[in-house]
């Protein structure tokens, strides 16, 4: 071996230690295994962000769709009930038919004072069912 | 062995951690921008929805307004029907079993106004504390935008000031024929900035994952909350269509009682009936709550 040869392996025998900070390797695969689990760490918490939200979502949009369904079919009769017995109402008053005026009346006052939440309860249990087959409210 | 061997491995590796580190380095700033994209068009969307949220609680607000201002007129009509009772040729005690009316009833409608007052402002509170509940508009993180990326360009300059200058990476000193100090210099600063674009690549890698895990989490937020925007967009209706139903009949009864006053006589036992019957249903009618104190659908009528 030349005495040049043997200078430089001396040289970078001597330098090592300082090389091997400076590249720091050890670190930079501290590094990338800590990237790794940091990854696989976020990637579970986003999967978990998701999954509740979907939960949540999925609950809430099902009881919109509950309150839709009900109190659109339950205004809808209320509505035409109303409507049938203020005509009746007003031919009874035009008529003097009073025993009329009071079955109109009574008729009219039953639904306004019937809370519209009545079935709900009913109608929420059976919109639930994956069974279901159509009732009437 | 070749004593500039050592050197040019060193070199080429650093050389393809840096390629790396810089490929890593752009992938993972590009999906930090998406990421922030994400969230910037998430928000504008969900800011929509809330405004369109407020509106219709200040349509649903006027409605309530609206009907508080028919029974405050109703209840002028209810007074005038106590009056026309109290002229009619029926004795007290008729009054009471043939229209089931007595004589408190009738000045307690001439009283009724205050009390309908009342009950037009108590509703008003009432829709308002109702409607509100789900109004909370969600705290955004407003952060997003200027995290991370600063921090990890930073990490990229002086990552080699510490370290020293190997003159043997230049081959050997000049007058061993070899590129000395400088060159040696120039290798250092190339076989340090691969590995540091390579770890800062990683560290820009993990901010984008929680950025990433950042964003999820507040455009999650906002599906839901505009989930429940449109659950109580869904309730406000069905409150607003209660509110119609009550607006509409409240109009019909004053409207054909009225009309009876226009042409009762106080001295025809029928026309008296039919006034009784009609404002006892409109002081029926006017007594009718929707909401109670909390805001909530009463479920029972007393």
């Amino acid at each position: 071996m030349s005495s040049n040869t043997q200078q430089n392996i001396i040289k970078v025998a001597q330098n090592a230690n300082e090389i091997a900070q400076s590249l720091n390797a050890l670190g930079v695969i501290v590094d990338f295994v800590e990237y790794l689990k940091v990854q696989q760490v976020e990637q579970t918490k986003r999967d978990a962000i998701a999954a509740k939200r979907d939960t949540l979502v999925k609950a809430i949009e099902s009881e919109r769709e509950l309150i839709e369904n009900y109190f659109d079919k339950r205004f809808a009769e209320r509505k035409y009930g109303l409507e049938n017995l203020f005509d009746l109402l007003k031919s009874a008053l035009e008529s003097q038919d009073t025993k009329t005026v009071d079955l109109a009346l009574a008729g009219i006052l039953g639904i306004l004072q019937d809370s519209p939440l009545k079935d709900l309860e009913k109608f929420r249990i059976w919109f639930h069912d994956p069974n279901r087959e159509d009732i009437e409210l | 062995m070749n004593k500039k061997a050592g050197p040019v491995i060193l070199i080429a590796v650093t050389v393809l951690a840096g390629v790396k580190g810089l490929y890593d380095l752009t992938r993972s700033g590009k999906r930090i921008r998406n990421d922030i994209k994400q969230y910037n068009e998430r928000s504008k969307t969900y800011q929509f929805k809330q405004q369109s949220y407020n509106s219709n609680r200040e349509a649903a607000q006027k409605r309530f307004d609206d009907l508080g201002t028919t029974r405050l007129n109703a209840l002028e009509t209810l007074g005038k029907a106590a009056k026309f009772l109290m002229r009619a040729k029926v004795k007290e005690r008729e009054l009471f079993e043939k229209l089931e009316v007595t004589p408190q009833q009738l000045a307690k409608w001439e009283l009724a106004s205050i009390q309908a007052i009342d009950l037009v402002t108590i509703i008003t509170k009432s829709s308002m504390s109702g409607i509100t509940s789900a109004s909370a508009a969600y705290s955004l993180v407003g952060t997003l935008g200027t995290a991370s990326t600063g921090t990890a360009i930073s990490t990229l300059s002086g990552a080699a000031a510490n370290n020293a200058t190997l003159a043997w990476l230049g081959g050997g000193t000049i007058a061993m024929g070899g590129g000395g100090m400088s060159l040696g210099s120039i290798v250092l600063n190339s076989i340090v900035v691969g590995p540091a674009l390579l770890a800062s690549s990683f560290f820009v890698g993990r901010k984008a994952e929680e950025i990433a895990t950042a964003v999820a989490q507040e455009v999650a937020k906002m599906d839901i909350a505009e989930s429940e925007i449109n659950r109580q967009l869904k309730i406000l209706e069905t409150i607003l269509q209660r509110v119609d139903e009550l607006f509409k009949s409240t109009v019909d009864v004053d409207k054909i009682l009225t009309d009876l006053l226009a042409e009762a006589d106080p001295e025809n036992l029928e026309d008296a009936y039919n006034v009784a019957k009609l404002a006892k249903s409109l002081g029926v009618l006017l007594d009718t709550a929707i909401l109670d104190k909390n805001g909530n659908f009463i479920e029972e009528t007393p």
